[in-house]
């Protein structure tokens, strides 16, 4: 219960009552739910008539069609099917950090966005799994409908603990091939890796038709770069230290910074992958009703 | 090191603030060392950012660095405010100059325009030259005065030594001799440039009011103005020579000059003064310059106090306008009497001074060769016999054989009446007595042995006492029933003054029957070296025979002075003639005698009075009470130039090993001087009075300045030396501050922009 104190917030989630996490893509699915299936047949609504072609299954001819007209027309059902949510949390040390602005680091916001739309996905009944991974998997947790799955979900992201490198591109190409499923992959990371293994390994899990949502999130320091005073920079994910005057660095790490969120965001436009950016210092709140708002709009 | 940063920078001190130009690099190293630390996850970034920045930024940080560095680098030099000519020359080594101050010392630079004297504008100007010359330029420093007295006889280079001695310099009480300096100047421009071969040029600078008592010479005709020309166009063939005229207020040359008044002499006519009578003084005022006459207020101070005042109508014009005064001193011993006036520009010449030795009485003593001759010659110094209180001499009467046994100081004149021969002891007696201002009166008569008078007080190398004018001869006797006259030289000397147009007073009688003829030195063919002697003793006949031969002779030795009289002063000296015996002279009974015996002892009295009192620079001496004594004296001079403390005013002398006399001669002020014997004798005191010369305050034009001087601009207290000194070495300070201020500006901005062009 004390996870669920920490990462789910009954006012937040309450200012959630209504929002849906919805697929904007067709799933794949057992469970009759709201998620529109690829396969036809099995579902007792109507959806649409097509021409025979020869070769096609007979059983779906209309005859009453036929009947009035003398064309053969096959009849198409919509089959509703349930939606296979995948959280995928980056817990590499990089993720740790949290500057003064920010009142969390990036993991404990990541793992409060995670456990909120686990929370709403498992309420509206689809199916949701989890995995943690840094340079390796950490934890997976198989996808599940069941309402008390948010506790097993809670208590991995309890056990997250970011001290670690990160290897995004091989542990993506890993899991594409391991979640075979097609659903919503919901990548939780500060992105701190080579842009281009990472782009590889997000393609997979386009190439295996899920669809892809990357919170790509990031420290209001990591984009602001406010020092003044001559600082020592502690690296993380076994990175050098370094001792220099900020202000006149500012100006080049932000052109750097802003190289490689753009390197990403059109990575991401090329393989139709939907890029969040989340500050930390933002409402969690805001940050998630403004996500699954626009992700209504665009899916009603 | 200190000398040669003085040299270039006004404030060389300043100069230790130059370790603060680390301040910045010690302040950024600090800084380097004093940071935050914090965790960073975007260190990939960072890094990338560092690479492509850390020659960027290293650039900008020495930037910086330099900018701050040298900002602090200008403050310091701006506070140490180095001069541009003088730092150039150091840098590239420019000409050198040995310049030459030549200050005018002549007191009527005390002339005071306005708030300033010239002197002291003389001496802040020679200042200025100093600090306005270039780095390497020697400076010598000589005072224009009687004695051209150089102050800095080589070329000095520390510019504060320099101008610490100008400071120091005081106005001497005299005039200025110009030929002498011209001398002097040539001298040190030689010796220097032997000395010194990269002071290849000479700059000499004559800081002077032009007063034409000092300058008429080297415009005018005449020997010495010859010769004076000659060493100023030599002087101008060794270098450049500035005139440098100071306050043209003074008067346009053509006029007189401003009024000046001044006391010109006090003078006791008597030559001496006792408690008996009161003491007449003269003074003598006169005016200079102007057209109209001057009530002059003149002021008697006796012992410092006020005791008499009159005031004299003075018209302009050299002859001095006397003003009698009479006062009764009360008290015996050294007196100070000092004259003054006002109302005028120039005070040194307002004041005079007179040291007065004042007695009870004159003592006489009376010396008696053979009975009753110093009876006519008693009764002439003391009618009474002191049973007056009126009588001014006491004459005491002695033997030949006692002139030893009493103890002679304490008498101001002996008169040796027929005294018969002299010891050497004796001689040596007398000779000190005179050297100390007393004086002696001889009268020769038929004891006299001159071959012993000559031996022990002639002229001869081998005698002791070297007191007589000349040689005593032989003996002169008219012939029978013919009777000397005298001659008494047209009344030239002093002596005999009092008979002029008093011939019925007999003294021209015809009455001498015999005398011994005196030969002066320096006649009859002697030696350069008597002649040189007979100068120096100012030998004068005072009173002659008809037939040419000496009859009273007066002669300085040492202070005092001595008068002979070459025929008897008594009729106890006789002579065997036809008719029996017969005195040498019926002198005695002429009623001119008494009168002729009171001239010779006032007259051979009057050397004390003379010898206490002298001219500005002329040295003062006497004698040691204690012969060959070395205990030292101090002299007390008068206050002058700032210098009230008495300490700072007192000289201790030492008397030469064995010598009987001592002598002073930093007589340069106006005043009375204060010897202090130092063995309980007390005080003596003396007066040094200016030569009245220089109170004429007319100048020459600058116009009539010999060719070869170059006249500057006039020079006042407020005007500055920039046309007297070529390529000043201007002081770059506020250059410098502008540059630090441009720099400050440049270093805010560009800190500035470094912080803030990201943010």
């Amino acid at each position: 219960m004390e996870a669920n104190r920490k990462y789910l917030d009954p006012q937040m989630l309450a200012k959630l009552e209504g929002l849906e996490l919805r697929a904007k893509r067709v799933i794949e699915g057992y469970v009759a739910g709201l998620h529109r299936s690829p396969y036809h047949g099995f579902s007792v609504e109507f959806a649409e008539h097509r021409e025979y072609a020869p070769g096609d299954d007979l059983r779906y001819l209309d005859w009453k069609v036929y009947g009035r007209t003398d064309k053969y027309y096959l009849k198409q059902y919509e089959e509703e099917t349930n939606l296979i949510t995948y959280l995928l949390l980056d817990t590499s040390e990089s993720m740790r950090y949290a500057s003064n602005a920010a009142s969390l680091s990036k993991l404990e916001y990541a793992k409060c966005v995670a456990a909120s739309l686990a929370y709403l996905v498992l309420r509206q009944q689809d199916s949701v799994g989890m995995v943690t991974f840094d340079d390796q998997i950490r934890h997976l947790v198989r996808q599940s409908s069941n309402p008390s799955h948010i506790k097993q979900l809670l208590h991995v992201l309890e056990d997250a603990t970011a001290n670690r490198k990160t290897d995004t591109g091989r542990i993506f190409h890993d899991l594409a091939e391991r979640l075979k499923k097609r659903g919503i992959v919901l990548i939780f990371s500060d992105l701190f890796d080579d842009v281009e293994s990472m782009m590889t390994g997000l393609k997979h899990f386009r190439h295996r038709r899920h669809e892809v949502i990357l919170f790509h999130l990031l420290d209001p320091a990591e984009l602001d770069f406010p020092f003044r005073q001559t600082t020592k920079f502690i690296g993380l994910e076994e990175l050098p230290d370094v001792v220099t005057d900020p202000r006149s660095l500012r100006k080049a790490y932000l052109e750097e910074v802003g190289q490689f969120v753009r390197a990403v965001q059109r990575g991401c436009r090329s393989n139709n992958i939907e890029y969040v950016q989340i500050r930390t210092d933002q409402s969690l709140e805001i940050a998630l009703s403004a996500f699954l708002s626009k992700r209504m709009l665009h899916t009603a | 090191m200190i000398s040669w940063l003085a040299s270039l920078f006004a404030n060389p001190w300043m100069l230790a603030w130059l370790p603060a130009v680390a301040a910045p690099i010690i302040i950024h190293l600090w800084n380097r060392r004093r940071y935050r630390e914090y965790d960073w996850a975007a260190m990939e970034f960072l890094l990338a950012a560092l690479k492509k920045s850390s020659r960027r930024m290293r650039i900008e940080q020495l930037l910086l660095l330099l900018l701050r560095t040298a900002l602090i680098l200008l403050i310091v030099l701006a506070l140490a405010e180095p001069f541009f000519g003088a730092i150039g020359a150091a840098l590239v080594g420019g000409p050198r100059t040995h310049r030459v101050l030549v200050i005018d010392g002549s007191f009527s630079m005390a002339f005071r325009p306005a708030e300033k004297t010239l002197f002291e504008i003389a001496k802040q100007k020679a200042i200025d030259i100093v600090r306005a010359s270039n780095e390497g330029d020697g400076f010598s420093l000589i005072l224009m005065s009687e004695t051209a007295r150089p102050i800095i006889s080589a070329a000095a280079f520390d510019r504060e030594d320099v101008v610490e001695e100008i400071t120091n310099l005081t106005l001497p009480h005299g005039g200025a001799r110009l030929l002498p300096t011209v001398r002097s100047i040539e001298q040190v421009v030689g010796r220097v440039r032997n000395e010194n071969k990269k002071l290849a040029r000479s700059r000499i600078y004559f800081l002077t009011d032009l007063g034409r008592t000092t300058w008429a010479d080297s415009s005018g005709a005449g020997q010495s103005s010859a010769e004076l020309a000659d060493a100023l166009q030599r002087l101008a063939g060794q270098g450049e020579v500035d005139v440098v005229p100071l306050a043209a207020s003074v008067g346009s040359p053509s006029a007189t000059g401003p009024v000046n008044l001044a006391i010109t002499d006090v003078r006791i006519p008597t030559a001496f003064a006792t408690l008996r009578q009161p003491v007449d003084i003269e003074v003598g005022v006169a005016q200079w310059g102007g057209t109209s006459g001057t009530d002059a207020v003149v002021e008697l101070l006796v012992d410092g106090a006020r005791v008499d005042q009159q005031v004299a109508r003075v018209e302009p014009g050299e002859s001095a306008v006397t003003v009698p005064f009479t006062y009764q001193l009360t008290v015996p011993g050294e007196h100070q009497i000092e004259v003054r006036t006002s109302g005028d520009r120039l005070e040194v010449d307002n004041r005079r001074f007179l040291a007065l030795p004042v007695k009870d009485q004159v003592r006489v003593l009376c010396v008696s060769g053979k009975k009753d001759s110093t009876t006519f010659v008693v009764l002439s110094l003391d009618p009474d016999h002191g049973r007056t209180s009126d009588s001014i001499v006491r004459a005491d009467v002695v033997a030949e054989s006692g002139l030893l046994d009493g103890d002679l100081s304490q008498y101001d004149c002996i008169f040796l009446c027929n005294v018969a021969q002299f010891t050497a002891r004796e001689a040596a007696v007398l000779k000190r007595h005179l050297e100390r201002g007393g004086g002696l009166v001889f009268f020769l008569g038929d004891q006299v042995r001159a071959d012993r008078y000559n031996r022990q007080l002639g002229t001869a190398e081998e005698a002791t006492g070297r007191i007589l004018p000349g040689t005593i001869k032989q003996t002169v006797e008219a012939d029978e029933d013919n009777f000397f006259g005298f001659d008494p030289l047209d009344y030239r000397h002093p002596l005999v003054k009092v008979w002029e147009n008093n011939e019925r007073a007999g003294l021209l009688q015809p009455n001498v029957l015999k005398y011994f003829r005196l030969e002066l030195a320096g006649d009859a063919g002697d030696s350069a070296a008597d002649e040189r002697r007979a100068d120096e003793a100012e030998v004068a006949v005072a009173l002659a025979y008809e037939n040419g031969d000496p009859a009273i002779v007066e002669s300085r030795v040492g202070d005092g002075r001595v008068l002979i009289m070459t025929t008897a002063g008594s009729k106890s000296s006789v002579t065997r003639r036809a008719q029996g015996l017969r005195p040498w002279n019926y002198l005695s009974t002429n009623p001119s005698f008494p009168v002729l015996v009171q001239k010779l002892w006032r007259r051979a009295v009057s050397g004390r009075l003379n010898e206490r009192n002298v001219a500005v620079f002329e040295p003062i001496s006497g004698s040691l009470s204690d012969a060959g004594s070395e205990q030292p004296l101090s002299v007390l001079r008068p206050a002058f130039g700032g210098r009230s403390s008495q300490a700072d005013r007192t000289v201790r002398i030492t008397p030469d090993v064995g010598s009987a006399k001592w002598s002073f001669d930093e007589t340069d002020q106006s005043g009375i001087y204060r010897v202090d014997h130092g063995d309980g004798a007390g005080q003596q005191l003396f007066a040094a009075n200016v030569n009245t010369e220089e109170s004429d305050l007319a100048r020459i034009a600058v116009e009539d300045l010999p060719a070869g001087l170059t006249a500057q601009p006039s020079a006042s207290e407020d005007s500055d030396v920039e046309a007297v000194v070529e390529a000043p070495p201007t002081p770059i300070r506020q250059s410098i501050l502008w540059t630090a201020f441009a720099l400050l500006f440049v270093e805010i901005t560009f800190a500035w922009w470094l912080g803030n062009r990201q943010i």
